[in-house]
């Protein structure tokens, strides 16, 4: 986007080479989005009269979505900045600042008429490249010269000596005793980011057309993008929404699920929260263990375990269950008696990190109280394995806790 | 006990549902990528995948496993019918066990689909296992594959979905017997006949496959060439060498019907000039006919998001949706439907996300097809080159003028550079010969720098490489090669 914005401001200094102007150059206050209307300046790298190369941030432009580094296209010097540091609210396209060439004479330089500069030609300057490059390619006969011209300001750029000459170049200006110094000061570069080619010197050296150079760059350019002009927008579907929720009420089919009721009693206060925390676990652990009979690989995994192994190869030899044998769907848990609502400390972090003690845990007041978890467990009826699975699931998780009671229920 | 998973639950099960700065739909090479390259950029994300295993069509059904089979099959019909030449003798018989030849696959596939999960451990990217649909323009609700159902909200959403194989109208697909490109990968046997509808690269690459364990394969195209995208020399060049291998191909014919009977599937043709009609049989019918994108589920239109009449999702220059803060990348909307210019959107839009801006040359994304030879190219092809009225020059070398190509005894093929006839600077790289896929990278390079034929001729290329071919193709454009 800003790239865009830069190269519209020195578009008309191009062709310096050409037609060398001595106008200093208004640095407009770019859109950084299509939705931004306008912008404050955090804070400008530069002051007046430093030069920037290309990739230099110029200033830090703050919208009201985020803090962007506005980045120069081309060479240049800082001539007279416009808006200072912490201005907000500027309009995008409002001069911000005056740019001038490098090697310009500071001193002689025209100030434009800012007023006229201010009228707001971001919007046609950016739709700009869209309307020409069709235009190209159907009508030949009208004026095929200005539309070569007009493209060849965004694509033609002045050569920029950070660009290695490319070998070809390189054996064309030395047969042509073209110093590099010359060729980066003289040729029009029609290259990625400024870098001379070879149908540049050519063209330099009078061999052929320079319509020739911005007809292929137009051309590449026109490619570079994704043709989204001709969208054709399809009418909205109506039957959509009805579908998706038709599989929804298939999965929620009670079929083949088990109902375990676990009981425990604590002669000391149970943590709701750890303890939720802990028979999620303890599922998860049971579900391994039931795997691992059929899929040992697997169960020591750490796809498995939810853990990050020190051995990143594991996660590579491991196959992957193929078929889940059994679902937890649901997991009800009931505390009565003395329940500590929630352990605000047991989260800390750094205390794991640290391998500090844990704080949490450990009850204020010892105090008896009971849970009471129902887990519905829907097994897969269509492998002959999977009661082996369920069974060997209930016992994984009857071994985790001293349970007082324990109902199964098909 | 009760403490040590406390603790452990803490460190790696933290909740999942709550809110993030940017949600991916999708863990497909394009979401995938996109979801690490905005970790690395500092973002909470979160990356929402169904399939149950990370990698997308790509690895899991596509790209990937095709390779694995396309690879090993080539090994087995090198050994089987072009040792003697080279001189190695084979004691015994050589055989294909198919079911140990889809296990060699099947490991490449789970290797590389869980080192994408763990490079999303290793880049703090949160894996929610579930399908994804919008809520609102900020909410997104998944439904586990675990069986729960929860929601999260984020602050920029990226739908990069992908796509799915288009149906044929009329013909069901049951992938046993009349199977997509994802049946096909997995077939358990070798089929007597099979059948495929569509001569694009997917149909082109699964022929090679079951034509190489001893398939008699017809391929089915609806158009008069083959390879659809490819320049029109190479499509020509390919079905040629095809041929040679033993496809059969029926160009210009329409399928009109396809029906399974027991474990015959009969395919009904008509001939698209003539109009004469005709039936095949066929063990296997193959339907690549093209992908489409893929939202089911998605709930997009809940939040006002367009789709086009091909149903992609629209985006505008920087991918965003009619939600500046919802964008679409990958198979789900414009641009060709490769996974490699998913990658590139995905870390485009991501730049996008942070900085406002990102950079992806859609005119310089290469093509391969990985049959034998292989065939890849980027840019322009020379028809296209003539609709569009440039002028260009052609430069051409065979692959039977390069020594390593002869020491390999693979020379089929050849190098195509397309240039302007003016600038000289390179508009096309066709290839079509062993190992163009590797090679074809060195002609994205030169485009995307701007290179003339010139260029590429005068860098220097070792020998005896097959890279010499296109260094003298290049030098063919403007020059004549040294070495034809």
């Amino acid at each position: 986007m800003l790239r865009v914005v830069l190269r519209s401001a020195a578009n008309a200094r191009r062709f310096s080479v050409w037609q060398p102007l001595a106008n200093a150059q208004v640095f407009k206050m770019p859109a950084m989005s299509p939705t931004m209307t306008e912008g404050g300046i955090v804070a400008w790298k530069l002051k007046a009269g430093d030069e920037f190369a290309s990739g230099d941030v110029l200033l830090e432009v703050e919208t009201d979505k985020a803090t962007i580094d506005v980045e120069a296209l081309d060479d240049g010097i800082m001539w007279e900045i416009l808006e200072q540091d912490g201005a907000s609210g500027i309009s995008v396209g409002k001069p911000i600042a005056l740019l001038a060439e490098p090697g310009d004479d500071l001193s002689s330089l025209k100030r434009p008429d800012l007023e006229t500069a201010e009228a707001p030609k971001e919007e046609p300057k950016k739709e700009e490249p869209k309307k020409e490059q069709p235009k190209k390619e159907e009508p030949k006969k009208e004026q095929p010269k200005k539309l070569d011209a007009s493209a060849s300001k965004d694509l033609v750029t002045k050569a920029n000596p950070d660009k290695v000459l490319t070998p070809a170049v390189q054996f064309l200006l030395h047969s042509n005793h073209i110093s590099d110094e010359d060729a980066y000061a003289k040729i029009p570069a029609s290259g990625p980011q400024g870098r001379i080619l070879k149908g540049d010197v050519l063209a330099y050296l009078g061999r052929i057309e320079t319509a020739a150079i911005s007809k292929v760059a137009s051309y590449i350019k026109s490619k570079e993008h994704l043709d989204l002009s001709n969208i054709k927008i399809a009418p909205p579907k109506a039957a959509e929404p009805a579908k998706t929720e038709a599989p929804a009420k298939e999965v929620a089919k009670p079929t083949h699920i088990v109902s375990m009721e676990l009981v425990l009693d604590s002669e000391e206060e149970i943590c709701q929260q750890s303890f939720k925390h802990a028979f999620s676990l303890a599922l998860e652990e049971a579900k391994r263990d039931a795997y691992a009979a059929r899929f040992p690989n697997y169960a020591l995994s750490p796809t498995s375990n939810g853990l990050f192994a020190e051995d990143i190869f594991d996660d590579l030899l491991v196959s992957p269950v193929t078929k889940d044998r059994l679902q937890v769907l649901k997991v009800d848990f009931k505390f009565s008696g003395a329940n500590k609502p929630s352990a605000a400390t047991a989260a800390d972090i750094f205390d794991e990190l640290l391998g500090a003690a844990p704080k949490a845990v450990v009850p204020s007041t010892p105090k008896s109280s009971q849970v009471s978890v129902v887990v519905d467990v829907k097994y897969d009826s269509k492998l002959a394995d999977s009661k082996q699975f369920l069974e060997r699931f209930q016992d994984g998780l009857r071994e985790v806790f001293p349970w007082k009671q324990v109902v199964i229920r098909e | 006990m009760l403490r040590a998973n406390v603790r452990q639950f803490l460190r790696f099960n933290s909740s999942k549902a709550g809110h993030y700065d940017a949600v991916v739909i999708g863990g497909g090479p394009g979401g995938y990528v996109h979801a690490i390259k905005l970790a690395q950029l500092n973002y909470k994300v979160a990356c929402i995948e169904s399939r149950g295993s990370l990698g997308g069509t790509c690895l899991n059904v596509g790209c990937i496993p095709s390779k694995a089979l396309l690879n090993n099959t080539h090994l087995y019909h090198q050994i089987k019918h072009d040792s003697a030449q080279r001189g190695i003798e084979i004691g015994g018989d050589v055989n294909i066990n198919v079911s140990k030849l889809q296990a060699a696959k099947e490991k490449a596939v789970v290797g590389l689909t869980s080192g994408i999960e763990m490079l999303f451990k290793k880049n703090g990217v949160t894996y929610l296992k579930g399908k994804g649909s919008f809520v609102d323009d900020k909410t997104l609700k998944v439904e586990g594959l675990d069986g729960s159902d929860y929601q999260v909200t984020a602050d920029n959403i990226t739908i990069a979905t992908g796509s799915e194989p288009t149906p044929f109208p009329g013909i069901e697909i049951d992938e046993e017997r009349i199977v997509s490109s994802t049946g096909a990968l997995a077939l358990k046997e070798v089929p007597k006949k099979m059948a495929i509808i569509g001569g694009g690269i997917i149909g082109l690459e699964m022929a090679s496959v079951w034509s190489r364990l001893g398939s008699e394969v017809t391929i089915l195209e609806f158009s008069d060439a083959i390879g659809a995208g490819m320049d029109a020399e190479v499509a020509k060049t390919t079905q040629k060498l095809l041929a040679k291998q033993g496809l059969k191909f029926k160009c210009g014919t329409k399928v009109t019907s396809g029906v399974r009977e027991g474990d015959i599937v009969k395919v009904g043709l008509e001939d698209v000039k003539s109009g004469k009609t005709s039936d095949i049989e066929a063990d296997v019918l193959l339907v690549a006919i093209g992908r489409r994108p893929y939202t089911k589920g998605l709930n997009h239109e809940a939040v006002g998001l367009e789709q086009d009449d091909r149903g992609r999702l629209v985006i505008d220059s920087q991918f965003r949706t009619a939600k500046p803060h919802i964008r679409v990348i990958g198979d789900v909307t414009f641009g060709a439907m490769l996974a490699h210019k998913a990658e590139e959107e995905g870390i485009a839009a991501a730049e996008y996300m942070k900085h406002g801006h990102g950079h992806v040359n859609y005119g310089n994304i290469p093509s391969v097809m990985y049959t034998h030879p292989e065939v890849a190219w980027v840019g322009a092809s020379e028809q296209q080159l003539k609709a569009d009225g440039i002028k260009y020059n052609v430069g051409k070398f065979p692959f039977i003028a390069n020594s390593r190509a002869k020491t390999n005894l693979d020379t089929d093929g050849f190098v195509k550079f397309l240039a302007d006839s003016e600038t000289q600077r390179i508009l096309g790289v066709h290839i079509i010969g062993p190992n163009a896929g590797e090679m074809i990278a060195e002609g994205v390079l030169a485009i995307e720098y701007g290179a003339s034929t010139e260029d590429v001729a005068r860098t220097c290329h070792a020998h005896p490489t097959l890279a010499e071919a296109f260094k003298e193709a290049a030098l063919a454009t403007f020059d004549k090669p040294i070495n034809f």
